[in-house]
C-alpha cells in the first residue's frame, strides 16, 4: 500500500553507546528500521560496518525491490560485527547478514565454518578472485588513498604517490610537520592490515613510517574520525583513508582533495556473509543477492561511493574506471588465507614492534 | 536339453565368482592407493607449510616472535580453498598462537621415532580435518626450546583426488571385466559347440540305426563318445542275439507242434477207440515235451546276460543242500543214490538267487534223466580261499568226449539222449554262469566213468567280469 513516506526510511536510531573492546573508543551502534509495506513480511536483520549514508541508496533499492521485507540495519564498528558473531551461538542473536570491511576478520569467520554458500545465479557468477568458497563475497572495490586540504597545494606539490610522500616529508623544508594523520595500528585492526599490508608491498615502507615519526604524525582510530580532522585544519593529509568514505565526505567540502596513490594504491573490499545460524536465510540471501546483481552494483557506481566490483557497470565509481585511470598501481587485497595471518597475535605483535621502535628512534 | 544349458551356466558362475572376487579386489586396492596418493601428495604441502613456519620463529628478547607468512597458509589453502587452522604450543602444552584449538594425534603417531613431522586426521567442530603436527626446535647459543607446529586443512580437494584417481581406476576395471564376460561368452560358445555338434549327431540318428558315433570331437569328450559307441555295440549285439533266439525258439517249436498237427489228424483218420487211445497217449507226450521246451526258453529268456537283475548275497551251501533234498524224492524212486558233499558252513557269493537255483535245478536234472537206475550222483561243493567251485557228478553213461565243446550251445544234444530233453538246459546253466563271473566246464563224472560239470566262482571280483556272447 504505497504511502507517501515509503521511501523514507523510519529511522529509530537506538543509540546504544557500547565500549568496544581494541577500539578504544567509545561509538554509538546505530539501528534502522525499514518496515515491510506489504503483508506476510519476512524479517531480514543486517549487521554491517558501513556507515548508514553509505548504505542508504542499497536499502531504499532493496526495500523497494521487495516490500514484504521487514528490514533491520544495525552499524556497528568493524570488532563489534565480528564479536557479535562470534557470540552469536550462545546470544542466539545472529543477524541474517554480515558486512564489514574488517577483511581479515570476516575471512576468520568464514574460515571457521560460520558462514553458509549462497547460491543464487549472482552469486553463482561472481567473479572468482572476489568471493571464498561461495561463503564470503567482495561486492565493493574501494581504494585506500591519500586526502589532503587544497590549502596544502598552495605551499607544495601535493604528494601524488608513496613515493612523493616520502620526499616531501624527509626535505628539511617540509610543511608536513605535525600535519599528517594515519591509522593508529594499535587501536584500529584496518590500520593494521593496510600498514601490514604496505611493508608487504615493500620495504620502503618502514623508511615511511620513520619519516612519518620524524614529521611527528598524528593517529587516528577510524577513517570518518581523520576526515573529520582535517576538515576542522587539525591535520592537512591523511594517509591510508578509505577511499569510499573520503569521497563521500569530499562531496560536502570541496576543499579535500582525495588523492588515489599512482606508484600503488591497495583496494579494500567490503565482505558480505551469510551466517549458518541466520535467522532468516532467504532473505538474507535476497540481499546477498541484491548487492551482487547489476542493480545493486549500480548503485555503487552511482549514487553511493563504493565502487561497483562488477565489469559490466558503467558510472562514476567503478572498478573498471578506476582500473582505467590507476592501472596497473592498483592492488585489491586477495581474499584467501592469506587474510587469517593479519590477525595472528605473533605476527601482530611483531608488526606493532617494528612500528613502536621506528617512533621511539626517531624521538 | 535343459541339461546343456546348465553346463553353460555353471561354467559362467563358476567363471563370474573369481572375476567378481578380483574385481572386488582390485578395486579396493585401486580406492585405498587413491587414498594414499592423494594423502601424500596434500601431506607433502602441509609438510612445507609447517616448514615455513617453523622456519620464521624466533627468539629474541626472551620473547618467541613470529612473523607468519602468508604463504604458509595459501599453500595448504590452495585454489579449491580450503579451511586452514594451525596452531603453535610449546611442548608443554602452552599455546603461542593459532586460529584455532587443533586436536593433537594419538600417542602412537608421537611415538614414532625418526620422524618429526606426523600426519593425521581430526575433527573441528564437525569438519574432518588432514593435520600434520611439526616438532621444532628454536635454538640459540645457551639453549633450545621445543615446540609444535600443527597446520590443518579441510579433505575437500584431497577426497576430490582421491576419487578423480579411484574413478579413472573404477573405469578401466569395469571396461576389463565387461571385456573379460564378452571374452567369456564367446570363449564358452566356441569351447561348448563340439557337445552341440554331438548333440545334433545323436538327435539326427534314425531309431535303429546301431552303428558306432564317428565324429570328430575334442579329446575330452573320447571317453564320453566311446561309451556311447560301446553302448550302440551292445544295444546291436543284443538285439541280434534276440532275433535269432527268437528264430530259433519258433523253429524249435514248430517241429513239436506240427509233429502234434500230423499225430492228431492221423488219429482222427481212425475209427478204433484203441487207436485213438494210443495216439492221445503220444498226444500228451509231445505236448509235455513242447511245454518243457517253452519253459526252458522262458527260463533262457530270463537269464539271457544283458537282462539286468540285482545282485546280493547268496548261501551257495544253502542252495545246494536245499535242491540236492528237493530231488530226494526223485532219486529214490530211480533208486539213484543223490548226496551232498561239503561243508556245512555258509558259502557265500555275490549274484541271483533264482538263477542259481536254477542252474542247479538243471544239472541234477540232467543227471536224473541221463542216468540208470542205481547210479550216483554227487553235488560237491568246495570253498577255497580265492575260488568256490559247484560241481555236480555222476557216474552214468557220460557224453563222448567230442561232443565236449558243443555241449553248451543251445538246443545241441548228444547223440546218446534220449528224446525227452530240447538241448537248453546246459546252454541256461552256461548264461547263468555267465552272468555270474563264474567259469563252466564238463568232464568225465565219479571215477573218470559218467559225466560231471564245474562251474567255478572267482572270490575277489564276482561281477566285474564281463558279458560273453
Ligand atoms: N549227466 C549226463 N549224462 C549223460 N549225458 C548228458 C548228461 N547231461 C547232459 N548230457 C547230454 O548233453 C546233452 C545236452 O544236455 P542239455 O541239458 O543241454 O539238453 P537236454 O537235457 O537234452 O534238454 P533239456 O535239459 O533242455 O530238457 C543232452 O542231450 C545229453 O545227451
Ligand atoms: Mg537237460
Amino acid at each position: 500500500m504505497p504511502q507517501p513516506w515509503r521511501n523514507t526510511p523510519c529511522v529509530i536510531i537506538t543509540l546504544m553507546l557500547t565500549t568496544i573492546l581494541g577500539m578504544g573508543q567509545g561509538q554509538a551502534s546505530e539501528r534502522f528500521h525499514y518496515p515491510a509495506r506489504v503483508e506476510p513480511s519476512s524479517p531480514l536483520e543486517i549487521d554491517a560496518a558501513l556507515d548508514h549514508n553509505m548504505a542508504e541508496p542499497l536499502l531504499k533499492a532493496f526495500t523497494e525491490k521487495h516490500p514484504n521485507i521487514d528490514l533491520t540495519y544495525t552499524n556497528y564498528n568493524t570488532f563489534e560485527v565480528f564479536n557479535r558473531a562470534q557470540q552469536s551461538h550462545s546470544s542466539k542473536t545472529a543477524a541474517d547478514v554480515l558486512i564489514s570491511s574488517a577483511m581479515p576478520w570476516q575471512m576468520q569467520l568464514a574460515n571457521a565454518g560460520y558462514a553458509q554458500p549462497i547460491d543464487t545465479p549472482n552469486a553463482r557468477q561472481w567473479p572468482q578472485w572476489a568471493q571464498w568458497r561461495r561463503e564470503l563475497f567482495a561486492f565493493t572495490f574501494e581504494p585506500v588513498v591519500m586526502v589532503y586540504r587544497q590549502d596544502l597545494s598552495q605551499q607544495m606539490p601535493p604528494p601524488r604517490s608513496h613515493d612523493q610522500l616520502l620526499t616531501a616529508l624527509n626535505s628539511p623544508q617540509t610543511q608536513l610537520k605535525g600535519q599528517v594523520i594515519t591509522y593508529d595500528p594499535h587501536v584500529s585492526a584496518f590500520g593494521l592490515m593496510l600498514g601490514m599490508h604496505d611493508a608487504r608491498f615493500s620495504p620502503q615502507f618502514w623508511a615511511l613510517a620513520n619519516a612519518l615519526s620524524q614529521a611527528r604524525f598524528q593517529e587516528g582510530g577510524t577513517t570518518n574520525e581523520m576526515i573529520q580532522k582535517i576538515i576542522e585544519g587539525q591535520a592537512r593529509l591523511g594517509y591510508n583513508l578509505l577511499g569510499s568514505y573520503a569521497i563521500q565526505a569530499a562531496k560536502q567540502h570541496p576543499e579535500l582533495i582525495v588523492q588515489v596513490p599512482e606508484d600503488y594504491a591497495l583496494v579494500v573490499t567490503r565482505l558480505a556473509l551469510q551466517p549458518r545460524n541466520a535467522p532468516h536465510p532467504k532473505a538474507g540471501r535476497l540481499f546477498i543477492d541484491f548487492l551482487l546483481s547489476d542493480q545493486g552494483q549500480s548503485l555503487m557506481a552511482t549514487q553511493t561511493p563504493l565502487f561497483a566490483l562488477k565489469h559490466s557497470i558503467q558510472g562514476p565509481w567503478t572498478a573498471q574506471s578506476l582500473k582505467s585511470k590507476a592501472g596497473t598501481a592498483l592492488h585489491p587485497i586477495p581474499i584467501d588465507t592469506g587474510l587469517l595471518t593479519i590477525l595472528d597475535p605473533l605476527k601482530r605483535r611483531t608488526f606493532l614492534r617494528r612500528w613502536d621502535q621506528t617512533r621511539t628512534d626517531s624521538k | 536339453m535343459r541339461a546343456e544349458t546348465s553346463l553353460k551356466r555353471r561354467l559362467l558362475i563358476w567363471l563370474l565368482l573369481p572375476l567378481t572376487g578380483i574385481v572386488t579386489l582390485v578395486l579396493i586396492q585401486a580406492y585405498t592407493s587413491a587414498v594414499r596418493t592423494a594423502d601424500r601428495t596434500h601431506d607433502t604441502l602441509l609438510a612445507a607449510s609447517s616448514l615455513i613456519i617453523a622456519e620464521r620463529i624466533q627468539w629474541q628478547d626472551g620473547q618467541l616472535w613470529l612473523d607468519l607468512p602468508e604463504s604458509a597458509l595459501k599453500i595448504i589453502s590452495g585454489p579449491d580453498q580450503e579451511r586452514v587452522f594451525y596452531q603453535i604450543t610449546q611442548s608443554n602444552g602452552e599455546r603461542l598462537t593459532g586460529n584455532a584449538t587443533l586436536p593433537l594425534p594419538g600417542d602412537k603417531a608421537l611415538s614414532e621415532p625418526g620422524n618429526n613431522v606426523f600426519f593425521y586426521n581430526g575433527q573441528l567442530h564437525g569438519m574432518p580435518l588432514r593435520l600434520a603436527l611439526r616438532h621444532a626446535y628454536i635454538t640459540t647459543w645457551d639453549q633450545s626450546r621445543p615446540y609444535d607446529i600443527i597446520v590443518a586443512q579441510t579433505r575437500h580437494t584431497r577426497n576430490q583426488l582421491a576419487h578423480t584417481l579411484f574413478e579413472g581406476s573404477l573405469l578401466r576395471t569395469v571396461i576389463l571385466a565387461v571385456l573379460t564376460l564378452l571374452g567369456i561368452r564367446l570363449a564358452l560358445g566356441i569351447a561348448l559347440r563340439p557337445l552341440t555338434r554331438l548333440r545334433q549327431a545323436i538327435r539326427q540318428r534314425q531309431p535303429n540305426d546301431l552303428s558306432p558315433l564317428t565324429l570328430n570331437l575334442p579329446h575330452e569328450l573320447d571317453e564320453l563318445v566311446n561309451t556311447l559307441n560301446s553302448l550302440l555295440k551292445d544295444q546291436a549285439t543284443s538285439l541280434k542275439r534276440m532275433q535269432r533266439f527268437i528264430a530259433d525258439a519258433a523253429h524249435q517249436l514248430r517241429t513239436p507242434l506240427a509233429g502234434l498237427q500230423a499225430r492228431a489228424e492221423l488219429a482222427l483218420r481212425k475209427t478204433q477207440p484203441e487207436d485213438w487211445y494210443a495216439a492221445l497217449q503220444i498226444l500228451q507226450h509231445n505236448a509235455m515235451r513242447t511245454t518243457r521246451l517253452s519253459n526252458q526258453l522262458l527260463a533262457l529268456s530270463r537269464v539271457a546276460p544283458d537282462t539286468a537283475t540285482p545282485h546280493t548275497l547268496c548261501d551257495l551251501t544253502q542252495l545246494a543242500r536245499q535242491s540236492v533234498m528237493d530231488d530226494q524224492d526223485r532219486a529214490l524212486e530211480q533208486h539213484i543214490d543223490l548226496g551232498f558233499e561239503g561243508n556245512r558252513s555258509a558259502c557265500w557269493v555275490t549274484g541271483n538267487e533264482w538263477q542259481l537255483e536254477a542252474l542247479l535245478n538243471n544239472l541234477l536234472d540232467n543227471a536224473l534223466n541221463y542216468c540208470p537206475p542205481h547210479s550216483r550222483i554227487n553235488v560237491s561243493l568246495s570253498c577255497e580261499e580265492d575260488y568256490i567251485r559247484l560241481s555236480v557228478e555222476d557216474d552214468g553213461p557220460g557224453v563222448p568226449a567230442e561232443s565236449y565243446p558243443h555241449l553248451f550251445e543251445r538246443f545241441y544234444r548228444a547223440a546218446s539222449a534220449d528224446t525227452q530233453g530240447c538241448g537248453l538246459g546246459l546252454a541256461i546253466v552256461a548264461t547263468i554262469a555267465q552272468s555270474h563271473g563264474a567259469e563252466y566246464q564238463c568232464r568225465p563224472g565219479i571215477d573218470g566213468q559218467g559225466f560231471a560239470v564245474d562251474i567255478t566262482f572267482q572270490r575277489s571280483s564276482p561281477t566285474s567280469a564281463g558279458f560273453q556272447d
